[in-house]
């Protein structure tokens, strides 16, 4: 076979953990004939995690590994559940680095600093590269962590990633992190193209649709939001549902999250906002609780979609980032969805993974997991909405395409 | 400073303050605008919610039904499969089936006729291939069945490409469409070897008869010869004694003759022969007597070759006797041979019947499926038709299977103790909802002193009343039914019980009382296009009565009904009869009036309360109890009080007012409760019509327990009853375990909405209120906040089925407060191997959809255990 080593993709159901790992492992890595040379895996909260990852270096050795938990994972069998998906990349003329930050609930910018320190520590920076980052989905603000790394790599830096889960226990994630577990980090894999042999194409859509004008925050504290229009935000909120709605607080938050709107790359009035999921509310307070933080005099709008309008949301993802991969070959796919689509795609949740690999052919190899947050390009084609954003209730599509 | 300095100030202050006003009036506005501008944009956003949950709610509507959609072609396929098994069926069959229709040209044929090679195109017409002579005959017989209805048989000649004639047995029966025949099915089978050896026997048996016919007349002459022998050597004897010595030696050859001829023949007993000697010879000189011996002698010569003769023939007799007897050894082997091959048929239609039952129950199991989806209006009527269709073509291939097991020899009985009180109720309860909705009553009698604690098998002895109650109701347009069920003979071990099931329907005809139980036997030709049914019914149940040693017989008369009943022996359980009396120390003896128009449903209720020793008297309509409890002005004495009265909703109430001043009257008169007795078809309409004047309505037929609760409670509250003894209070109690622990938590975890509502409200009705959690996740955090004493648990589920849900209660101790709950299955298909699955899922029990009632106790009972009723 020719230097162009494609990705390859192990998947294990077992429920030992070792075995699980080691099964997967062992598809993966023979799909690459033997040159792989890094692994991102994903699994299932009730593994035995430390097994689950003996498993997989008893096949894989010192390959660079990096992962964590979901809350479902993705695989060319489609959503799972209690499985664990691999990704080999055998890719020769790629460069792989990893990188570790740890205690990021003390401080998540402060975490992702170090990681990419780590990773600059192995490899000079390169400005082309690719990072992808996998925090600790409950560690605190995601937004944060976002800043932390473009602090170090530049605002147009490419960044994807997921917020790791717990198959929905919202209680504590673990990492992967080269043939370890850890609890409460950041792990990040760099990919560098020095040839400049490959392009990325990068999808980023929700399928939510604004409904309605924006409205402004006018008091907020972290991820709490307090007042819209000097109004308390929950009874507006409210008010917006109806009392049938409201009844199915919380829960409804994932149908009808906030869009932040964002002004600052162009300006034009294009209908651009990032989502933000109400994850709990107080109704004595009158707040919404947030997954990232909202700052105080940011237009907010609020938005919703079906069950349609979500499989649809990851068709545009999936075609945007075809668009962005121009006619170079996909090889390798990386998807990252919310685990609020998740919820609210229920038994259609078959639909979404269904629609991406229906775009790029079932051919390629893909991975992913349901994640606690994304992060990526809103629009990787357009100069002005190159930076990479915290979202909600997204689909972040990777794209790996051979020129 | 000057005045107008002064005068100048003052009106800049003015205007000034006209101008702060101003401001402040339009500040105002901008205000209001903006308000009004935010209570625009709240109104648009509730708009658009609104219009998002519309958008949301056809979307999944049109998902459901694509889902459907896809379900139906499954059903479809299964339906397709099992139309396969069938076509299998047919190609396979040794017979040439074919259907013809109202042209007599052929609808469908499986195989070429018998004795030819080639398949018949369909269109064409059979007859082309029938020998002429047989032509008329075959289109009369077909145009016959198309007239009549009724199945015909005939024989007829099949000629085949090389000329030649096949012998054919064909059976014509209707197909009926409508009520009307649409086709004739036909059954052709090749008896062309079975005529030739008809025939063979035929042309032997003439044979050996024209044999017989010759033997006699030979043996007939023989004897005359014999007889004509002994005169003529007595004429000889007599002539000889007057000859010399030399024809004495002459008549002494003779005589020699004669013996060496009855050598050959043995001694004649008719003949005077025996011990005849030259002594007794009477020898004439005379030589013309002599010439005439001679002549004598050659007469007797040609005699001796006819009897030689005969004795050829005699033994040609035999021979042909002997080949006779080979002949029919040979007939009866074949006759064996084909009495093997009909119960190997036997045997391959119970096996083909059971290969059409499998698919069969798939497609109903899938329809049923089916029918949860969300299906429209005229979807749900044709899944509806697939679910009759389904049962029915079930049932027909339950009694096909059945019968061919017993065609087979190989249905066997069960020995397993039962209840047959209930059955015989469960039995009655579902065909009484039909008889009802007929507008017929359904009265159960059961004699005293019935032992219900039987043993044998409960599911065919129900497959015999079902039959003969449903064929009660199938064939009874007015009047009414009763079943009665009377223990008879009774040794220590065994019971007779016997069973009648009278019906005022239309009657059976006196001639179609004899075959009446025999298989494929309809009383008319027309009952089955009117009534349907496979005819197999009665004589299942024939054979079921006599497998339990016991007897069925039919009375009928055209137009005045039927009495079917039958015996059969059964074993008791050691467990001595339920006690049901109303009698004792603790209780006053009830006094129970029954107004029921109905006669036979009087003397029942009057019988059953007297068993129970209570004091009856009944009216057969309102106003005869009216006047009664006004009392007979005639009859001295106080009026008797009542404790109770018992009326059926079958007396004619004209108006509504009518049934309200009867009660009040009863208030009035004798200040006692009423109890209703309501056809279940009426049973919600009258509760909600008068369900708060009565004690209590009890569905017909009327349940022995029920009755006997209700009497019970009537007494219990009018202070005359302290307390219930006896078996049947057990039982009853034994109901209400479930209700008595009403504090026990239950989580529901079912993601259909049907399934769920179905559960609910069984889960309701047994006094529980269960919470519900419509995914594994939500179960999940249900039993994280609240301690549960009990799961169902629906295993297929999306995302996180039943079985990962238990894995992760059992598995992470964390998750929910009680890990180690029991949890219950419930699955759809119960299928071998589920339970295994569910059990090593941590499961602890199973209960397969569609949930019974019963299995829902069951299971109540043993995991919330058996708590002491609250008091």
């Amino acid at each position: 076979m020719a230097a162009t080593q494609h990705a390859g993709i192990g998947f294990s159901s077992l429920v030992d953990s070792y075995s699980a790992g080691k099964e997967a492992a062992l598809t993966a890595i023979s799909k690459t004939a033997g040159r792989t040379k890094a692994l991102i895996v994903f699994a299932a909260m009730s593994y035995d995690h430390r097994e689950l990852l003996a498993g997989i270096t008893s096949v894989s050795g010192e390959i660079p590994l990096v992962g964590g938990t979901t809350a479902g994972e993705i695989s060319p069998e489609g959503f799972s559940t209690g499985t664990v998906v691999i990704m080999a990349f055998g890719h020769e003329d790629l460069e792989f680095v990893t990188g570790i930050g740890h205690n990021m609930s003390e401080d998540e910018s402060a975490c992702s600093v170090q990681m990419v320190n780590d990773i600059l520590g192995k490899t000079p920076f390169d400005p082309d590269a690719s990072l992808m980052v996998f925090p600790n989905g409950m560690g605190g603000d995601g937004l944060k962590v976002l800043e932390g790394l473009q602090l170090l790599l530049g605002r147009n830096f490419e960044i994807t990633g997921g917020y790791l889960g717990d198959d929905e226990r919202f209680e504590n994630t673990f990492q992967y992190h080269n043939g370890k577990v850890y609890r409460d980090t950041i792990v990040g894999l760099m990919v560098i193209d020095p040839q400049k042999k490959y392009r990325r194409g990068i999808g980023v859509r929700s399928g939510f649709t604004s409904i309605g004008n924006s409205l402004v925050c006018t008091s907020s504290e972290g991820n709490v939001l307090k007042e819209f229009e000097h109004t308390s935000a929950l009874e507006l909120y409210k008010e917006f549902l109806g009392e049938e709605r409201v009844a199915r607080l919380p829960g409804i938050c994932l149908e009808y999250p906030f869009g932040i709107i964002d002004r600052s790359p162009s300006g034009k009035g294009d209908n651009l906002f990032q989502l933000r999921c109400g994850l709990s509310v107080d109704h004595e307070q009158g707040t919404i609780t947030l997954a990232a933080s909202i700052p105080e005099g940011s237009e907010v709008t609020l938005t919703t979609a079906s069950r349609g309008d979500i499989i649809n949301g990851a068709r545009e993802a999936a075609e945007q980032a075809k668009k962005s991969l121009g006619d170079a070959e996909p090889e390798a796919i990386v998807m990252f969805s919310c685990v609020g689509r998740k919820l609210v795609l229920g038994r259609r949740i078959q639909e979404e993974i269904g629609a991406v690999r229906e775009c790029f052919g079932t051919q390629v190899p893909v991975i992913g997991f349901y994640t606690y947050g994304e992060i990526g390009p809103v629009d990787k084609s357009r100069k002005e909405w190159l930076s990479a954003k915290f979202h909600n209730e997204t689909v972040v599509l990777w794209v790996l395409g051979k020129q | 400073m000057t005045e107008t300095g002064i005068h100048i100030l003052q009106e800049r202050i003015r205007e000034l303050e006209k101008d702060a006003a101003e401001k402040q009036r339009i500040e105002q506005e901008f205000l209001e605008k903006q308000n009004t501008l935010l209570e625009q944009n709240i109104k648009l956003i509730k708009k658009s919610i609104e219009l998002s949950d519309v958008k949301r709610e056809l979307e999944d509507k049109n998902y459901e039904l694509s889902l459907s959609q896809s379900k139906l072609e499954k059903v479809l396929n299964t339906l397709r499969e099992s139309e396969n098994t069938l076509s299998d069926i047919l190609v396979n069959s040794p017979d040439t089936i074919a259907s013809v229709n109202r042209e007599h040209r052929t609808i469908y044929i499986n195989r070429p006729l018998p004795g030819q090679t080639d398949s018949i195109p369909t269109g064409d017409h059979l007859c082309d291939h029938v020998i002429l002579a047989d032509h008329d005959q075959f289109h009369n017989a077909i145009e016959e069945v198309f007239m009549t209805g009724k199945p015909a048989v005939m024989e007829l000649n099949i000629s085949t490409a090389q000329g030649k004639k096949v012998e054919v047995e064909s059976r014509f029966s209707p197909s009926f469409f409508n009520g009307r025949v649409a086709s004739v099915i036909m059954l052709l089978s090749d008896i062309t070897e079975r005529k030739k050896m008809d025939r063979d026997l035929k042309k032997m048996l003439s044979d050996l008869e024209r044999f017989n016919r010759i033997m006699v007349g030979r043996e007939m002459r023989n004897i005359e010869l014999k007889r004509q022998n002994a005169q003529l050597s007595d004429q000889l004897r007599k002539k000889s004694r007057r000859k010399n010595d030399r024809s004495v030696s002459k008549a002494e050859d003779i005589l020699a003759e004669l013996a060496s001829i009855d050598d050959r023949f043995g001694p004649d007993p008719n003949s005077p022969r025996k011990g005849f000697t030259i002594a007794d010879m009477d020898l004439d000189d005379n030589d013309d007597e002599f010439k005439e011996i001679f002549y004598a002698k050659h007469q007797r010569d040609a005699l001796l070759n006819l009897i030689e003769d005969a004795n050829n023939a005699h033994n040609e007799l035999i021979e042909t006797n002997r080949k006779l007897e080979e002949s029919v050894r040979h007939t009866q082997e074949m006759a064996r041979e084909a009495e093997r091959a009909n119960a190997a048929k036997s045997q391959f239609l119970a096996n083909m019947s059971h290969e059409i039952r499998t698919p069969m129950v798939g497609v109903i199991g899938m329809s049923d499926l089916l029918i949860d989806t969300g299906l429209d209006t005229e979807q749900r009527m044709y899944v509806d038709t697939i679910i009759n269709s389904g049962h029915n073509l079930l049932e027909i291939i339950n009694d096909i299977l059945d019968f061919s097991k017993i065609e087979a020899n190989c249905l066997e009985l069960d020995v397993v103790d039962f209840d047959m009180l209930s059955l015989i109720e469960d039995v009655c309860g579902m065909l009484g909802l039909e008889a009802q909705s007929k507008g017929i009553e359904l009265t159960i009698f059961i004699g005293r002193n019935f032992p219900s604690a039987l043993r044998g098998d409960p599911v065919r002895i129900r497959q015999i009343l079902v039959n003969l109650i449903g064929n009660a109701v199938k064939f009874t347009h007015h009047g009414d039914i009763v079943v009665s069920a009377i223990p008879e003979k009774e040794t220590a071990n065994h019971i007779m019980i016997h069973f009648t099931v009278s019906d005022t329907g239309i009657g059976l005809k006196p001639e179609s009382l004899k075959s009446i139980f025999e298989p494929f036997v309809q009383a008319d030709g027309t009952t089955s296009r009117k009534y349907g049914g496979t005819g197999l019914g009665l004589s299942i149940s024939n054979y079921l009565v006599k497998k339990m040693d016991g007897h069925i017989c039919v009375e009928s008369k055209t137009g005045e009904g039927s009495v079917f009943s039958f015996d059969i022996i059964l074993e008791k359980q050691d467990i001595p009869a339920e006690e049901y009396s109303l009698k004792g120390k603790d209780v006053e003896v009830p006094r129970i009036h029954i107004v029921n128009r109905n006669p036979n449903a009087r003397e029942m209720l009057t019988d059953l309360l007297e068993s129970w020793q209570c004091i009856c008297s009944a009216s057969p309509d309102l106003e005869t109890c009216v006047s009664t409890m006004y009392g007979n002005k005639k009859q001295a004495g106080p009026a008797e009080p009542w404790d109770a009265v018992i009326l059926d909703m079958n007396v004619e109430c004209t108006t509504g007012e009518d049934i309200f001043s009867f009660f009040n009257l009863v208030q009035e008169k004798k200040q006692c409760p009423v109890i209703l007795l309501a056809s279940a078809v009426k049973y919600a309409e009258i509760k909600k019509r008068v369900g708060d004047q009565v004690s209590r309505i009890l569905q017909k037929p009327v349940r022995r327990a029920e009755l006997y609760r209700s009497i019970a409670d009537v007494m219990q509250s009018s202070g005359k009853l302290h307390k219930l003894t006896g078996k049947l209070c057990n039982t009853m109690e034994l109901q209400s375990i479930p209700a008595a622990s009403r504090s026990s938590e239950i989580l529901l975890v079912e993601d259909n909405l049907v399934n769920q509502k179905v559960a609910m409200s069984m889960l309701q009705k047994l006094g529980y209120s269960p919470d519900v959690a419509t995914s594994g996740k939500e179960a999940l955090l249900a039993l994280r906040k609240k301690a549960y004493d009990l799961v169902f648990m629906d295993c297929q589920m999306p995302e996180l089925d039943g079985y990962e849900t238990t894995k992760i209660i059992r598995t992470d101790r964390t998750a929910c407060i009680t890990p180690d709950i029991p949890i219950v299955a419930m699955t759809a298909h119960a299928m071998k191997g589920d339970r295994e699955k569910c059990i090593a899922a941590g499961m602890d029990d199973y209960i397969s959809k569609p949930i019974r009632k019963a299995d829902l106790e069951d299971i109540l009972r043993k995991f919330l255990g058996k708590s002491p009723s609250v008091g």
